[in-house]
């Protein structure tokens, strides 16, 4: 709390206990937030990737060597456990901002959990067609 | 840090566009692209994929996609360097995580402009 | 009943022989039925009466007896003995200053609350005679979860952002002007738009979510402090106008 104080001596305010590792609800959070640093770097990926597509099929073929790197491999299952992390939890909680009013308009009559639940089938399915489209299928 | 407070509701609305498009999206693509075309399991070929990023749609898209991406980590990794920083780290943090935002906006542009 | 004896480790502070809080134990017989607030009080009266602390209402509602139970912000009278291993560690809530032993300097936690104006702003009051203002039950009900607040603290001391962020407006204070922003009855919605969206406003939380688990009444204020972002978001972008948000 801020130190606008009152004249009443006291001892300073104690951080909150056991942040940011110390209990499982805490180190939920910081594994949220730390989602950010190996998306960020799963971005980085894509982007290099669309470069290579870019420079033409030498470079392209390049790209999918440097991915095939059993470091490069191990990152993006990194990324990828990250990525699933987020999603789950974003849908989640993401769920309680969706059912809110905005101005006059009153959010979806849908339970908060079918919500919640019904993001996370949402991106899976997303989640099959990026597979399908990467793979020529559709 | 003024001009950030006053942006503050912007940054919070492209975090949160970024995230959904993340949750729909990258859990898909690093299983596609690093995992599964990292291994060889599915066929990347590169006259398909470079005629799909290279579209009329592949193109914006791909614009969005990306600096959606990059805007909801920075601003993400802002709220974990304060966390973690305390509040000495909150003008470092946040200076330090848009300024990558903006470096990874411009690669971007960048790439996009030469595909 | 037979009483069993527990260990406990209470965080004391006494400014006056003190430097700073140090934990001191306290081995309390306590009755099967006892909550933590309980054996508190044992302390004071047969053991050490020197110890402070606040409580009231012993039933959930003053909100008075929210303290850190092995890390935990709880209210100690809905806590059972029974429900803890071993020591059982009592602090006073974090992220307030300590004025004593378990209890905490609660000014500024007011004066957020007091920003937020939370209360029905009208721009013209009608007349006793013009009859009361008429609200339907779903209108109550958009609010109404918001409404449960004690005041009792326990979401600030739980919130990793006030920690790091010290003048953050904080979770209760949100969810009350949320409340009343929702509130068919209320045109306040730009009188606070700056406590509640600016600088130190919504803006600050990262939605830890952790205010909304330690709520012993179920407001969930993360969901309020997240859904005014939406609001606050729009409203900044004039999309939605900010004084006709009902």
């Amino acid at each position: 709390m801020s130190e606008n104080a009152s004249p009443t001596p006291v001892a300073p305010a104690r951080p909150p206990s056991g942040f940011p590792l110390a209990h499982a609800r805490y180190r939920n959070y910081v594994l949220f937030a730390l989602t950010s640093v190996f998306m960020f770097v799963g971005g980085v990926g894509l982007l290099l990737g669309v470069r290579a597509l870019g420079q033409g099929p030498e470079a392209w073929a390049q790209y999918l060597d440097a991915l095939g790197h059993p470091a490069v491999l191990a990152l993006s299952l990194a990324v990828f456990g990250f990525s699933v992390y987020f999603t789950l939890r974003w849908m989640w909680i993401g769920r309680k901002i969706m059912v809110g009013r905005v101005g006059p308009v009153p959010g979806p009559p849908i339970p908060m959990a079918g919500l919640g639940l019904g993001g996370i089938a949402l991106c899976f399915a997303t989640g099959i067609g990026v597979l399908l489209l990467l793979g020529g299928v559709l | 840090m003024k001009l950030i407070h006053r942006l503050e509701p912007l940054l919070w609305m492209i975090f949160g566009a970024g995230g959904y498009q993340l949750a729909l999206l990258l859990p898909g693509l690093v299983l596609g692209v690093g995992l599964l075309g990292g291994l060889g399991f599915l066929p990347l070929e590169y006259e398909r994929l470079h005629a799909l990023a290279s579209s009329a749609v592949g193109k914006p898209f791909l614009a969005g996609f990306l600096i959606g991406l990059f805007w909801h980590c920075c601003h993400h990794l802002r709220h974990l360097i304060l966390d973690l920083g305390g509040e000495r780290a909150a003008a470092p943090g946040a200076y330090f995580s848009y300024a990558l935002a903006i470096v990874a906006t411009a690669a971007t542009v960048q790439v996009l402009v030469v595909l | 009943m037979e009483t069993q004896t527990r260990k406990f480790e209470i965080l004391r502070y006494r400014p006056e022989e003190q430097s700073e809080p140090e934990f001191r134990s306290y081995e309390v017989p306590c009755m099967p039925d006892w909550v933590v607030l309980d054996a508190l009080n044992a302390i004071k009266d047969d053991i050490d009466p020197t110890l402070s602390h606040r409580w009231s209402c012993r039933m959930g509602v003053c909100g008075s007896c929210g303290m850190l139970v092995n890390g935990r912000p709880v209210l100690t009278c809905a806590a059972f003995v029974r429900d803890y291993e071993g020591t059982i560690r009592v602090e006073p809530l974090s992220n307030f200053p300590i004025v004593r032993d378990l209890v905490v300097e609660l000014d500024d936690f007011v004066h957020k609350i007091q920003s937020v104006k939370p209360w029905i702003v009208r721009k013209l009051e009608k007349d006793v005679e013009q009859g009361e203002y008429r609200q339907s039950p779903a209108q109550l009900e958009e609010f109404k979860q918001f409404s449960m607040c004690i005041n009792c603290a326990l979401c600030y001391a739980a919130c990793p952002v006030l920690a790091s962020e010290p003048d953050f407006v904080g979770p209760a204070a949100i969810a009350l002007g949320h409340r009343y922003n929702l509130d068919s009855r209320d045109e306040g919605n730009a009188e606070r738009y700056d406590a509640m969206h600016g600088h130190n406003g919504v803006w600050s939380c990262s939605y830890a979510n952790e205010c909304s688990q330690v709520c012993p009444k179920h407001v969930d204020p993360a969901m309020a402090v997240n859904q005014a972002k939406l609001t606050g978001a729009l409203q900044w972008t004039g999309i939605l106008p900010k004084k006709s948000m009902t």
